[in-house]
């Protein structure tokens, strides 16, 4: 998808205006956060569980060339191909490679937000080849022509009547309920599923002990994608490694949790080579593909390297104020809300994702919700370090140079409140178009008689 | 005892009586206020807009003004949390880095030290008003104590009903720069605010975080449905003389 | 591998390795995973009872066998509820229970291409593992025990021995390396957890989009 985060405010503007938007994200949001809520209620030995998964997480990242090594070694013996992308364009060289060698006239796909990350739809396309998104809410928004809006839910912004007026233009299928339509589109996909040579997968975590590769879902349309066709590509972001089952077990403990609400997923796969001889299902063929896009330059970052722990459960998304105002498009890319705005600023070039970080209030609402401890805002405020560049914002920066002369500040202050107690005007000066448009929506405060003062003056009249 | 009172730069030029009822409801627990010359700002804004170096040297001037031992005490969760962040903008082994450990380990949000001192139990402050507590997602770091505590001095007000929006702590949408960048948004979201204020029908607005209040009550203004937004320490100080003032 | 991905895969690795080094990491050590509940915890309650408890709010229904021939009963029943006339079903590990002539009036399709046994109604399993914690069923995949059967037909019935029954997700690495041969892992473990679904239309709960719409259970309450 075209990246269009340079125009974050304006676009995250725009979505403020959608009415229709902003209900269905209030309804999103609150829907993800009231299950989760009432799963973790009943989730015995929580902080516990959820350290464990931390130390899973920040452990294969401190081992991650070695983990990778040893994952790639036991992914071989198992059979599995092993391939390594350092970027998006060697990602989809690779697998457009194995759908030629396969022959692949129709590639089923799971849902994968990697797959979305390094545009390989296109390419696939580009063979000849028919590519379907499976999961339904993909399927939905691939026949839409847009990008997913939440990494649980991606087509959560489409209404059902959408949906009908979709599936009747598209596929010529008509139904009106949810349950029909979901049934058209299981009806639709499943010959897909039959007929498709490849299929093609994310990957929601590999183990290194063991090789395997394993993925999460609730619909089956994965568990379809690698048992049907001939071949299994599975796409890795290279962070998604764990070290062993037992740390994998425990993720999984978190996971659907914090995700979704449920104890688990309905479908967990642990795949670990191709089918094994004698069995009459599963792929005959199956690659790994490794994909760095930028993430190995952020392990040497101490501070923003933390983003690579994600396992990308949601949850940050469903309680932060700004996603549930704005929604996944504005951000302008695959990834969306907080952990979003964190790996759009890692993944793609600077000058592209200024705006970006400060896109937040820095309430903190992800860091306290996120099960694996992640501090987002800290991480926020390391990359509007790092795009400042040592200056600032120029509001900011008359307001510092001001505070490190006491004398000036007051004077500066004194002055305002001679001209403008009621700080209407000075805000409306030109040049400061955001200040404008705040005191436009907020009436200013008033300048007082400042604190100093007046306890000089109670402490003088005490005196005498 | 003693405590240095901290100023926050919003609280000294427009709302002084939020530090005016601090220092009365410090003495009425017979603590001394001693209140240092020369403070300008913490650094916050310098170092939410990314802007460390600037946000370093006003850290450097604070260690100076708030030299003197003693606890300091400040009538802003986010001003509290920006002092408390000062020892990772000094190296490591720094006499700055060590001075500022000193200072964060002994800076206070005002609701969290009150809730601490002997007797704030037993305030015995009245007052028959409506309010409706917004709980700054600023104080929502702390210790779960110090996010309690403002609620805690609230609850021990006699005739007070205290009152929280449906999302209590959600964020209000000022967030400093936020606010000038992503007007938008930050509408949107001061917008909910209020209405989930209004819809409780309060007859005060209260929070420990001025920057909450100026950003709420300025769009309750704008609204036409003004509310006097008040520091938790002004309705603490105007129960201790047990009378409502005419707010403003 | 091509010469590409093999400078590829160098730099990768280096960068990796530069990043580690530059700024090593300080991982504190996890507290003890909380004890599992164990399957013979009387205070918790029947192992059984549990279990269905947890399936109870996913519509799956478990129901009892103390023995073969109430099994085969079940199954009949399941296969009549569901108005299937042909199922699909693991081998030997299946074998014994009378399955086949329980459901004599309906066709056995033979395990192969998915296009065949996707016209399968109903598809029987074996759990290796039930993982009362969560409710998930553990099937591994292996000749004659074909990952379709419960994944293709629109009803999935998965029967349960008693010694499968396991107190949580934390016995995952053990189930694969029982169930590994000559020591190469499964090349497929899945964990089922209720029926297929989807919320992706407006929230809206619905059950079986890609795989079964409806999963039961039938326990194997004997010692084997």
């Amino acid at each position: 998808m075209e990246v269009t985060t340079r125009h974050f405010r304006q676009s995250s503007a725009r979505a403020c205006r959608d009415v229709n938007l902003r209900a269905v994200l209030d309804h999103t949001t609150r829907y993800f956060q009231s299950k989760r809520q009432a799963s973790l209620e009943t989730f015995e030995g929580r902080d516990a569980h959820f350290a464990r998964a931390r130390a899973a997480r920040l452990n294969a990242l401190s081992r991650l060339p070695e983990l990778l090594e040893q994952l790639e070694a036991n992914a071989i013996a198992a059979g599995t191909i092993v391939h390594w992308a350092a970027d998006a364009a060697e990602a989809r060289a690779i697998i457009v490679g194995i759908a030629k060698a396969a022959s692949a006239r129709v590639i089923v796909k799971g849902k994968s937000m990697v797959t979305e990350e390094v545009a390989l739809n296109p390419a696939l396309e580009e063979t000849g080849a028919e590519v379907w998104e499976t999961d339904l809410g993909e399927f939905i928004v691939q026949l839409a022509g847009e990008p997913p809006s939440h990494i649980i839910a991606p087509a959560v912004h489409k209404s059902r009547q959408d949906v009908v007026e979709l599936f009747a233009e598209k596929l010529n299928l008509h139904g009106e309920s949810i349950p029909e339509l979901t049934l058209l589109a299981r009806r639709a996909l499943r010959e897909k599923f039959l007929s498709a040579d490849m299929g093609v997968t994310g990957a929601n975590m590999a183990v290194a002990e063991t090789g395997s590769v394993i993925l999460v879902e609730n619909e089956g349309n994965i568990r379809m994608s690698t048992t049907c066709p001939r071949v299994h590509v599975a796409l890795m972001s290279l962070e998604k490694v764990v070290a062993t089952m037992e740390d994998a077990a425990d993720l999984l403990r978190v996971l659907p949790r914090s995700a979704t609400g449920q104890r688990m997923s309905s479908y967990v796969s642990v795949l670990t080579g191709p089918r094994g001889e004698g069995e009459t299902d599963g792929a005959r063929e199956m690659h790994l593909v490794i994909l760095d896009n930028g993430r190995s330059e952020v392990l040497a970052d101490p501070v923003l390297r933390e983003a690579l722990a994600c396992f990308r459960c949601g949850a940050c998304l469903n309680v932060c104020p700004v996603y549930q105002t704005i929604g996944g498009h504005a951000y302008g890319w695959i990834y969306s809300g907080p952990i979003g705005t964190l790996l759009s600023s890692l993944l793609l070039p600077r000058s592209e994702t200024r705006d970006l970080p400060f896109g937040c209030t820095l309430c903190g609402a992800c860091k306290r919700t996120c099960p694996l401890s992640i501090d987002h805002p800290k991480l926020m405020l390391a990359l509007r370090e790092r795009t400042a560049g040592g200056g600032g914002n120029p509001i900011g920066a008359a307001h510092a140079l001001l505070a490190r002369h006491p004398l000036a500040y007051r004077m500066a202050v004194g002055a305002a409140r001679a001209v403008d107690p009621r700080l209407d005007l000075l805000a409306r000066l030109p040049g400061l178009p955001g200040l404008s448009r705040f005191v436009d929506s907020r009436r200013p405060p008033e300048l007082k008689t400042p604190f100093t003062a007046r306890r000089r003056k109670k402490t003088q009249k005490e005196r005498s | 005892m003693h405590a240095h009172l901290f100023v926050p730069c919003l609280v000294e030029d427009c709302q002084p009586e939020a530090a005016e009822a601090v220092v009365a409801v410090l003495e009425h627990l017979n603590v001394e206020v001693r209140h240092p010359a020369g403070q300008t700002c913490c650094g916050q804004l310098a170092y939410k807009t990314g802007d460390l170096k600037n946000a370093r040297r006003l850290a450097a001037r604070y260690l100076d003004v708030f030299a003197a031992p003693g606890p300091v005490v400040c009538p802003s969760g986010s001003c509290a949390k920006m002092v408390r962040t000062y020892p990772a903008l000094f190296a490591p082994g720094t006499s700055e880095h060590s001075r500022a450990l000193d200072l964060a380990m002994r800076t206070f949000e005002f609701c969290e030290f009150v809730a601490g001192l002997p007797g704030a139990d037993s305030l015995g402050a009245e007052l028959a008003t409506r309010a409706c507590y917004h709980g700054s997602c600023q104080l929502q770091d702390q210790t779960d104590d110090g996010a309690e505590a403002p609620r805690k001095l609230l609850r021990g007000v006699r005739g007070l009903t205290l009152v929280e929006a449906e999302r209590p702590d959600r964020c209000c949408g000022f967030g400093g720069i936020f606010s000038l960048q992503f007007t938008a948004v930050s509408e949107a979201l001061v917008e909910d605010k209020c209405r989930e204020i209004l819809a409780l029908e309060p007859d005060i607005l209260v929070s420990a975080e001025p920057s909450c209040l100026m950003n709420i009550s300025g769009h309750l203004a704008r609204l036409g449905r003004p509310l006097p937004a008040l520091h938790v320490a002004q309705v603490l100080a105007a129960g201790l003389k047990k009378e409502t003032p005419p707010w403003k | 591998m091509s010469g590409a991905a093999t400078e590829s895969r160098a730099a990768i690795l280096a960068t990796l390795r530069k990043g580690v080094a530059a700024a090593p990491f300080a991982v504190p050590a996890p507290p003890a995973r909380p004890a599992s509940v164990s399957v013979t915890d009387s205070v918790s309650g029947d192992a059984w009872e549990r279990l269905a408890a947890v399936l109870a709010p996913l519509e799956v229904r478990l129901r009892m066998a103390g023995t073969r021939a109430e099994a085969a009963k079940h199954v009949a029943d399941i296969a009549r509820e569901r108005h299937a006339s042909t199922y699909t079903r693991w081998d030997t590990a299946l074998d014994g229970l009378g399955l086949d002539e329980a459901l004599s009036s309906l066709t056995r399709l033979a395990p192969g291409c998915c296009q065949e046994l996707a016209q399968a109604d109903l598809g029987l399993a074996l759990a290796h593992g039930a993982l009362i914690e969560s409710g998930s069923m553990v099937l591994v995949a292996a000749p004659g025990q074909h990952r379709a059967a419960s994944l293709l037909p629109p009803a999935s019935v998965i029967l349960v021995p008693r010694r499968a029954l396991l107190p949580d997700v934390s016995y995952l690495p053990a189930l694969l390396v029982r169930h590994s041969v000559n020591g190469k892992l499964p090349a497929c473990l899945n964990l089922i957890t209720g029926p297929s679904s989807t919320a992706d239309i407006e929230l809206v709960l619905v059950r079986g989009v890609h795989g079964p719409g409806v999963l039961d259970l039938v326990g194997l309450d004997w010692d084997d």
